[in-house]
């Protein structure tokens, strides 16, 4: 195609859209290297507080909030026994532990009916928050006085989970998944800020990492280790820098809408009075968290929505592509779906900053960048083969995209090694440095697909929940270490 | 048009900052790695010097490694490893560190300007249990930064009996949960010598200052508090009553029970709650007629209690809660139900589905 036959008006919108292009580029490193100095001042806080906490004393002390964990149990057969494990061995001066077997179809409520030697029991449940799914029944264990496993009728994670509201006892709950593996003090870790400040703290979320490739040893993780597969050790650099580099930064201003559902800790009392978990949404955990802000915001009450820089818990990631793309497709689904459905807060006059800082954030730069970032991807290139562009733009553009995003994981990887330093070996170290560059060419461009499949998706009025196909924990204990 | 200039520039700007930060991750690693190196050399050598301390004519200069130990960079490990020490050791390692100046030192800190140092400087003088520093430590109870009032709370539980009882007592309930937690922990590791103190809070005191007078008199089950406790149970303030009712409860002397029962009829819900936890826990079977009409109240926790009331109750509670079966209301019914299966009295209700 000759330049010279076109019309002067597409040279003009071409400039406008590459300008649109790198200005969204710079304001989105901007965003994001903003929100990484203020993690990095958060992280600085709490692990000084960490230093001089006395954990020892939080586990005896009568004063301690007791906790119910609920853990929602969806064929989760492979895992569930070494998770329920797991959460009941927690060092925690009280806590109960309820399951929900959310009408499996494999064998999982069999599995803990013969490891915790269940029976069925009577048992009085308030109806705090409505159910779908009839309760089939309710078990206790014999050996574990602290344990409940109440069987239902499939009607999805969000009404398992109010379920386990209703039959939980305690004023706080913690939501985990079944495939989790917690750190020894994770509940104490956790519930630390509620000790802080009971009045004003509504949940908590804390660090969840990839147990892909780690040693686990009943139900702990004895050695923090690269996957050897390429997928999943992407994913410990993305969920490094998505926990370290960006979380941290949003809770500090609170303005954090997403508490993963792997593991957070929530008053009861509150999420009672906006209703429970709705199962009309596709991410549960993320609607919870923004109809939390919304509703303290809207009710002018003091509160806050704290995200620890403390590792917590591990949980597996995908290992396929297929698995990846439905569970991203989700994700962003489920971004979508409740970012629109509370968009009222944007204007809403009592929404404070979450109307100019938290929602715009996920709006411009979570929801926004796939489609963003592919017509960058797609029109620059195109422009530039057919000479519309100068070759100095064209590499400026893919070094802007590629150099930002490297920073940002290798500051993520950064700072976890000056906080927690988890990973020990060289090995593993350079590997993650090796990602944090590499995952720019590769991975950010894989998932970018998924998320515009989902954006996709929307439009056309498809959904719905992926699959995820667990390994257990005694596979991924197979998976050798990395050199 | 776009200024290619500045985005040569930012470009590489930003190729040196990735730059830098990777050089900077892989400093840290080896920094860290160097740290974990020397912190073992640290305490091998300080260990040793612990040995020495046995040969009179090392000691003193195990003495001076000691100090020189416990005013360097490890100094917060150094104070953990001398508070392992024996007794008779330890106040040896503490006279020294104080004729070397370093006690003064950590003092001096304690009321530095930066929170941090503050906090460092009260954590070892916790950790070092010394009885000078006790002052410092329930003064930086009043610090303005709460990071410090926790450090300060924490090595006064290190310090345990060595802390002036009359003193924190007179701190409760003047700072935030968790401060307030650890006094109150303290208090409790102390025993019934904070009694007498407590009592007169419990009288005399700020509501918050009864309410956890309440609960640590009910945590060290003290008899001496009946008395005040049950006075207590008429204290305007809601949580007071709530408090005492569970103390009176911890406490388990039967003779309150009748003052306990009223509160069922109170108008608040915890306080209703708390009654009829510690009627299960005074285990009066007079009032298992009470503890049936509470399984039809408003409240859910009132309930609940009331069943696992009844249920440590055992027998003397079966012909309340099988007649509880019969009742309008479905949670006492599944109250019932769970408490009599609970008490091995087989019970038939319609299947859970039909019921939630």
């Amino acid at each position: 195609m000759n330049a010279a036959t076109l019309p002067i008006w597409f040279f003009d919108v071409l400039n406008v859209v590459s300008i649109v292009i790198l200005v969204y580029f710079a304001a989105l490193q901007l965003v994001l290297f903003g929100l990484l100095i203020l993690s990095f001042f958060d992280m600085r806080r709490r692990l000084a507080q960490n230093f001089y906490a006395d954990y020892e004393a939080v586990a005896k002390s009568h004063f301690t909030f007791p906790i119910s964990v609920l853990v929602p149990a969806f064929n989760e057969a492979k895992t569930a026994v070494d998770s329920v494990r797991s959460v009941l061995s927690l060092d925690y001066p009280q806590h109960e532990v309820i399951v929900v077997n959310d009408g499996s179809t494999d064998d999982t409520l069999a599995r803990l009916i013969r490891e915790f030697k269940l029976t069925r029991r009577e048992a009085a449940t308030r109806l705090s928050l409505p159910v779908l799914g009839a309760i089939r029944g309710i078990y206790r264990s014999e050996i574990a006085p602290n344990l409940v496993v109440v069987d239902k009728e499939h009607a999805g994670k969000s009404e398992a989970l109010n379920a386990a509201i209703n039959v939980s006892r305690y004023p706080l709950f913690c939501t985990i998944d079944a495939d989790t593996v917690f750190q020894e003090n994770a509940l104490l870790r956790v519930v630390r800020p509620f000790l802080e400040d009971p009045d004003k703290v509504i949940a908590v979320g804390g660090q969840v990492r990839v147990a892909n490739g780690c040693k686990v040893e009943r139900g702990r993780v004895t050695e923090p280790r690269l996957p050897q597969n390429v997928l999943a050790a992407f994913q410990v650099v993305e969920y490094l820098r998505a926990f370290v580099a960006s979380r941290l930064g949003l809770s500090a201003m609170n303005n954090l809408l997403i508490l993963s559902g792997v593991f957070s800790l929530f008053r009861k009392d509150v999420v009672i009075e906006v209703g429970g978990y709705r199962s009309d949404t596709i991410t549960e955990d993320m609607e919870l968290v923004l109809r939390l802000h919304h509703h303290m915001r809207r009710s002018k009450r003091p509160y806050s929505v704290v995200f620890l820089p403390d590792p917590i818990c591990w949980t597996e990631v995908p290992q396929s592509i297929g698995a990846l793309a439905r569970q991203r497709a989700r994700w962003h689904r489920g971004l979508l779906h409740s970012l629109w459905r509370h968009r009222s807060i944007l204007w809403d006059k009592n929404s404070g900053s979450l109307r100019w800082i938290g929602l715009p954030y996920y709006f411009l730069f979570e929801c926004m960048g796939p489609i963003v970032e592919l017509v960058g991807y797609i029109i620059i290139p195109i422009a530039y083969f057919m000479g519309f562009l100068s070759p100095l733009y064209f590499w400026a553009f893919l070094f802007l995209s590629v150099t930002s995003g490297a920073f940002l994981s290798i500051s993520a990887v950064f700072l976890e090694e000056l906080s927690f330093g988890l990973y020990r070996s060289w090995g593993d170290f350079a590997l993650m440095i090796g990602i944090g560059v590499l995952e720019n060419f590769t991975y950010r461009i894989l998932t970018l697909f998924f998320r515009l499949g989902a954006v996709l998706d929307m439009i056309l009025g498809r959904g719905g929940w992926g699959k995820q196909e667990r390994a257990g924990f005694e596979r991924a204990r197979a998976v050798p270490a990395n050199p | 048009m776009i200024d290619f200039q500045a985005l040569v520039i930012t470009l590489a700007l930003l190729l040196g900052v990735v730059a830098l930060t990777t050089i900077a991750a892989i400093a840290n690693k080896i920094y860290s790695n160097r740290e974990e190196d020397s912190k073992r050399a640290f305490l091998n050598h300080l260990r040793k010097q612990f040995l020495l301390l046995s040969i009179p004519e090392e000691k003193v200069r195990a003495l001076r490694e000691i100090a020189a130990g416990v005013s360097g960079r490890w100094s917060q490990l150094a104070a953990e490893e001398v508070r392992e020490l024996e007794l008779e050791t330890r106040l040896d390692v503490i006279r020294a560190l104080e004729e070397r100046g370093v006690v003064a030192r950590f003092l001096k800190d304690s009321r530095s300007r930066l929170k941090w140092t503050r906090a460092h400087a009260l954590r070892v003088l916790g950790e070092l249990k010394v009885p000078a520093s006790v002052p410092t430590l329930l003064q930086a109870l009043e610090d303005k930064d709460p990071d410090v009032r926790n450090v300060a709370a924490r090595s006064l539980g290190r310090m345990k009996l060595q802390a002036a009882e009359e003193a924190l007592v007179g701190l409760l309930g003047k700072h935030e949960q968790s401060v307030s937690a650890r006094i109150a922990a303290i208090c409790i590791e102390m025993g019934p010598r904070t009694a007498p103190l407590l009592i007169r809070t419990l009288r005399d005191g700020t509501p918050k200052a009864r309410f956890w007078a309440a609960r640590i008199l009910g945590e060290i089950k003290d008899g001496r508090a009946t008395r005040s406790l049950g006075d207590a149970l008429l204290d305007p303030e809601a949580d007071v009553r709530s408090a005492a009712a569970w103390a009176i409860g911890s406490v388990a002397d039967r003779s309150t029970a009748p003052l306990v029962q009223s509160l069922l009829r109170d108008p608040v819900w915890f306080v209703r709650a708390h009654a009829a936890e510690s009627l299960g826990k005074i285990g009066d079977p007079a009032f298992v007629a009470e503890l049936g009409a509470a399984l039809e109240d408003r409240s859910w926790w009132v309930r609940r209690n009331a069943m696992d009331a009844l249920v440590k109750l055992g027998d003397p509670a079966k012909p309340v809660l099988t007649r509880a079966l019969e009742s309008a209301d479905r949670f006492a019914r599944d109250c019932a139900a769970e408490a009599l299966t609970t008490l091995g009295v087989p019970v038939v209700l319609p299947p859970v589905a039909g019921r939630m």
